[in-house]
């Protein structure tokens, strides 16, 4: 499941069309979370079947971006880390844990000069730790069930 | 809202689930677990529940598939029992 | 042995089949899931968090504890893969 197919009508379909409307795709259900059905969770799981699907066809040695496994569950853990540190963050404004009410939001809403609820900001932060765990781990875990492949492919 | 559509879907579903638990090739278990996931997506659309679906479509009939592929292709391909 | 389980289903499935007429119909507001937090939960997210989607409210802010607690199931089941097929692992050196 690791090697490189030899079809160019393959490489060509996969890498002009399928992957990067997978990619985009994954962008607007994250980004329209808020607004229509979708959310850090099924956007991590978009984004990451567009990169298994690079895998399979391309090779996991030709397949770009070439993210190796044991960086990606250093990626997985910021986004969990990601996620706790919006839950820590209100603690020290002398609120409970997890409540978005007192993060300090108001100099971005003077930057975008659109007004959001700093409960809505702490949602899209807490989207933004979901989507990178998701993603990584699933990738994470592509990489490792396959790894026997590559190393039989490698002597 | 079409009680029709909706009854021939469950009976699909049904079908499906009793294929992929008799039938002996792992693989075409997984192919018959990728489709009972499908199914139930476009049930839980039908039903309302966008977001459901959109987990369900995404991650059962998505990812899943591709990861037990990657699982059964560790071990040998057809069930003992 | 197999005929007594079967007949135990079925007559299960009729069970199941009666009293599923006295189910309140889906999304009916009035059914007694739909009466306690729903509303609630509805009329805060138009008035606090001010975003469209109530689904992505309730999973994101006021079920935030449960959706930190399935990100970390999650993360558990990637370092859990790493660790069990990691056995095999060979430096090329």
């Amino acid at each position: 499941m690791t090697e490189r197919h030899d079809s160019i009508i393959l490489h060509f379909v996969v890498r002009v069309f399928m992957v990067p409307f997978i990619v985009m795709f994954g962008a607007y259900v994250f980004i329209h979370g808020e607004l229509s059905p979708g959310g850090g969770f099924q956007a991590g799981a978009i984004v990451a079947s567009a990169f298994v699907l690079a895998r399979l066809t391309l090779g996991t040695n030709h397949s770009s971006p070439r993210i190796q496994a044991h960086y990606l569950i250093w990626l997985a853990s910021f986004g969990v880390g990601i996620y706790v540190l919006a839950g820590l963050i209100p603690m020290f404004f002398g609120a409970n844990f997890l409540d978005y009410n007192s993060l300090p939001t108001e100099w971005f809403n003077d930057i975008a000069e659109h007004h959001r609820t700093a409960r809505a900001m702490g949602l899209f932060i807490v989207e933004v730790g979901v989507f990178i765990a998701v993603f990584s781990v699933l990738v994470t875990m592509y990489d490792h069930l396959t790894f026997q492949h590559r190393e039989e492919q490698d002597d | 809202m079409i009680w029709q559509l909706e009854l021939a879907l469950f009976i699909m579903l049904i079908l499906v689930a009793v294929i992929a638990l008799e039938v002996r090739d792992l693989v075409a278990a997984l192919a018959a677990l990728t489709a009972y996931s499908f199914i139930a997506a476009a049930l839980l659309a039908i039903m309302g529940a966008v977001d459901v679906a959109l987990t369900e479509a995404s991650l059962g009939a998505g990812i899943t598939g591709v990861l037990l592929v990657g699982g059964i292709s560790l071990m040998r391909r057809r069930s003992v029992d | 042995m197999k005929w007594l389980t079967l007949a135990f289903l079925i007559s299960f499935l009729g069970l199941f089949i009666y009293v599923s007429a006295d189910l309140p119909d889906r999304g009916d507001p009035h059914a007694p899931g739909n009466t306690h937090l729903a509303a609630e939960f509805i009329e805060l997210t138009g008035e606090e968090i001010e975003i469209p989607n109530i689904v992505s409210a309730i999973l994101a802010d006021f079920r935030a504890h449960d959706t930190l607690g399935e990100t970390i199931v999650i993360f558990t089941a990637g370092l859990a893969v790493l660790l069990v097929l990691q056995v095999g692992y060979k430096r090329n050196d």
